[in-house]
């Protein structure tokens, strides 16, 4: 049984498409009041796994119950308490931003005073007060996903779906997306979210887990995440053919590890700029270095061999 | 708690199918005059057709009745008119927002459930399709082609009419996949309805052969269910009228609710 | 000319589905025609002489043979063309290439001219085949009805220039195009009319398009008749080209 403060709880869970198996047995729980993501590149498994949560689709094995419920008998009891912003936007082209919202409110049966001074409240929130009246089409992708988050939030949801909310926005229309968001944790709303997007899941989550092929592959906070797999500095360089060559035969004791990328050599030490020293020291010539902390990115690195974005 | 199959659909209830209509009534704010447009064509058939060559023609023999032109290809556009308006509502419409603009989707994560929709849509294609018939029965009445008081119940009729005609057309919505068939549907399938199913003219006309393929189609029994309301020629025969259309309302929105969740299903 | 380049273009497109997209547009009047002429024209028999010698198919199928190019130029000019021109923005590539506009008006509206012919020529075959027709006189008909959508088709182009969206295409079709379609002399003739209607019907293009086809085919037409009808439909396509050029410099260039 689920305990206390827990809103879901996965076991085992498996999703098939025929033959293709797109969430391989994966075990995760998610608590109440936190913020919990799904960290991994496109075609892990995080979207499959969020409709399941979501209840728009079935598993196929293994267990998960969200808010103590069953997401297939009591797909409707769920919904009427989460929300979703899902990947691609399914907002009602028909209807005008107002609109949209209104039409929520009556899908989930709420009473028409209340339900406008909540869209009112929500307009404001999502700063999209001045464009109530206005068709969804003219609007920038920003404010469409502004829009989605005030529809998906409508029901004063305890628990809400995030399917990689910022993909596709300017940095500006993420930063903002990022703020709102954190402000409804603040509230004491749950939040789950997928992204492929390091800077996000470092921002937003307490909590999260690493996907990569359908499997979860690693599980904690970002910190925590960080400090298992990874040294707290690294030193970015590039060189040229030769220098590569000459760093390739002297590195090893010097760090604790080293990527070799296509374009640039990362190399992960305690301090960079000791490391950099170190190398100067050896004669080699470098074209440029950047010292910088060791982000999650660098964690999936580590744990696949590959990069988030690909 | 275990991952147990998922049913082969859910219930729809009237409120939340309700929910529907009145997501459509708010989306044809912005687009009224297509709906206020859409009562003119049958009356223009009406008096260009029914007048205009019918002045040409005596009379029809009707069941023992003679009755003029105008009063027989009346009810005959009336069904076309509801025919219209249900692959509109049922097809075209709802074709569109399941495959491009994706708006089923964004219901899909409140409680309405797709059962929902698609009575909803069927029940809104009903709703609009009456509408129209107020307004074209009132022509009717005004220009002298109602014969009977009979035809109070052709508002009931309509209704009937357009239940089974819509989710007819709402097995197209669930089905085809590709706009280009949209074409080949019209003109293959429902062009040849309108024309052929005993609107514009009797199907005595018809050789014996092609008579009861023709009583087989929907239409016709839309037409002939509403001449014998407004005409005054009632009689049992009626009640197969109502009984096939009534069957075709029922199987059409079972089968359209399965082949939905199907589609939608993954 | 360059606008054999355009031409060409909409061909490519369009030679993918041609065999479905030609079987239908000529099976939809055929089926009109068969409910109407044949359907229609059996009611009407015992009063046949009010439609001419030749009887009411042979009337009606003239007469749809001009409502039918009327209604698909129409169309031709409407949603396809403003699919190019805002939602895909098809002519902004073009101009690109050294097309101007006058390049892509006149093989827009050629390759029109082309699938009226498409259409028209196996209408007419199977009019023919119905024994409508008792003069070579007759092909005639087929420039006449090209003739008359080419006009329609280059006054709603002109229309199409200066729109952004396609709402005003429900009253084109469902206030302009439908009642012409009824009361311009197809279904019946135009003297059963009151006086005010006659005078309109005989200052729209159809009317003129239909006479002229029915003269050529089933009636007797005066060569002054003729001319005055040819003068007509020339003048309406005339001024649809200056205005539709007019409209789509407007719009691609400024």
């Amino acid at each position: 049984m689920p305990e206390e403060g827990v809103l879901i709880h996965a076991a085992g869970l498996i999703k098939r498409f025929g033959d293709f198996v797109a969430v391989d047995g994966i075990d995760f729980e998610v608590r109440r009041g936190e913020a919990f993501g799904f960290l991994g590149p496109n075609g892990a498994g995080k979207t499959s796994t969020m409709r399941m949560i979501g209840c728009t689709s079935a598993p196929t094995g293994g267990r998960l119950s969200v808010i103590d419920m069953n997401p297939v008998a009591q797909a409707s009891q769920i919904k009427s308490r989460i929300g979703v912003v899902p990947q691609i936007d399914n907002l009602d082209r028909e209807l005008s931003v107002r609109e949209n919202l209104e039409m929520y409110a009556r899908y989930f049966d709420i009473a028409r005073p209340e339900a406008a001074e909540r869209i009112d409240e929500l307009l404001e929130f999502v700063q999209l007060s001045e464009k109530a009246a206005s068709r969804v089409e003219p609007l920038s992708g920003g404010m469409k996903r502004r829009l989605t988050i005030a529809r998906a939030l409508v029901n004063r949801p305890e628990l809400l779906l995030l399917d990689e909310p910022t993909t596709g926005l300017d940095p500006q229309a993420r930063h903002l997306v990022w703020d709102r968001l954190y402000r409804l944790k603040q509230r004491g709303v749950t939040l789950v979210i997928t992204t492929h997007y390091m800077d996000e899941a470092e921002q937003l989550c307490d909590r999260l887990v690493v996907m990569d092929k359908a499997e979860i592959v690693a599980e904690g906070s970002p910190r925590e995440l960080i400090a298992a797999y990874c040294t707290r500095e690294v030193l970015e360089v590039r060189l040229s053919d030769d220098n590569r060559e000459r760093l390739k035969g002297s590195v090893d004791g010097l760090v604790e590890r080293v990527e070799w990328l296509p374009d640039r050599v990362l190399l992960y030490a305690e301090t960079g700029d000791a490391t950099l020293a170190g190398i100067n020291d050896m004669g080699i010539q470098i074209e440029t270095a950047l010292v910088r902390r060791s982000s999650l990115e660098d964690v999936f690195l580590t744990l696949t061999g590959r990069t988030l974005i690909e | 708690m275990t991952g147990a199959p998922a049913p082969a659909y859910q219930l729809p209830s009237v409120r939340r199918s309700l929910r529907l209509v009145q997501r459509n009534a708010m989306a044809y704010r912005h687009a009224w005059i297509a709906i206020v447009s859409g009562f003119f064509e049958p009356v223009f058939y009406l008096g260009a057709v029914g007048f205009g060559v019918g002045q040409f023609i005596d009379s029809i023999p009707y069941r023992g009745a003679e009755i003029s032109y105008a009063s027989f290809m009346a009810p005959g556009m009336l069904a076309a008119s509801v025919l219209n308006g249900a692959l509109f509502d049922g097809f075209f419409s709802p074709f569109f927002k399941l495959s491009y603009e994706k708006t089923y989707d964004g219901i899909l994560t409140t409680p309405v459930n797709l059962s929902d929709i698609v009575v909803g849509e069927v029940m809104w294609a009903v709703m609009r399709g009456t509408v129209y018939a107020v307004g074209f029965l009132s022509v009717m009445v005004a220009l002298g082609l109602v014969l009977s008081a009979w035809a109070v119940l052709a508002l009931p009729a309509v209704m009937l009419s357009g239940a089974a005609l819509a989710s007819g057309a709402m097995i197209l919505t669930a089905t085809t996949r590709e706009i280009s068939s949209l074409e080949k549907v019209m003109t293959l399938v429902v062009f040849p309805l309108f024309l052929f199913s005993g609107t514009f003219y009797p199907v005595s006309l018809y050789p014996d052969w092609l008579r009861p393929i023709v009583q087989l189609t929907p239409l016709y029994h839309s037409a002939s269910l509403l001449r014998g309301l407004t005409a005054g020629v009632v009689d049992v025969s009626l009640l197969w009228h109502v009984l096939y259309l009534g069957s075709m309302f029922l199987v059409c929105i079972t089968v359209t609710i399965r082949l939905m969740h199907r589609r939608l299903t993954d | 000319m360059n606008a054999t380049k355009v031409v060409a273009r909409n061909a490519i497109v369009f030679w993918r589905g041609w065999r479905s997209s030609i079987f239908l547009s000529v099976l939809a009047p055929v089926l009109f025609l068969t409910a109407m002429g044949l359907g229609l024209g059996s009611l009407v028999e015992p009063n046949a002489e009010a439609f001419g010698d030749a009887g009411y198919l042979a009337f009606f199928a003239t007469g749809m043979l001009g409502a039918n190019c009327m209604q698909s130029g129409a169309f031709s000019a409407s949603y396809p063309m403003m699919s190019k021109l805002t939602w895909e923005r098809n002519y902004e590539a073009i101009l690109a290439a050294p097309l101007g506009v006058r390049d892509i008006y006149f093989g827009e509206l050629a390759w029109i001219g082309v699938t009226l012919a498409q259409q028209t020529i196996p209408f007419f075959a199977i009019m023919a085949l119905f024994g409508i027709f008792d003069s070579p006189l007759a092909v005639l008909a087929i420039p006449a009805a090209i003739l008359t959508g080419l006009g329609f088709a280059a006054a709603v182009m002109a229309l199409t220039a200066t729109l952004q969206t396609d709402e005003a295409y429900t009253w084109l079709f469902r206030f302009v195009v439908t009642p012409l379609f009824l009361l311009s002399g197809t279904f019946f003739p135009i003297n059963e009319l009151p006086a005010w209607g006659v005078v309109a019907a005989q200052l729209t293009p159809l009317y003129h398009g239909i006479e002229l086809i029915r003269g050529v085919t089933i009636s007797n037409l005066t060569l002054l008749a003729g001319l005055a009808h040819i003068a007509y439909l020339l003048f309406f396509l005339a001024a649809g080209i200056m205005l539709g050029i007019r409209n789509l410099t407007h719009r691609l260039v400024s």
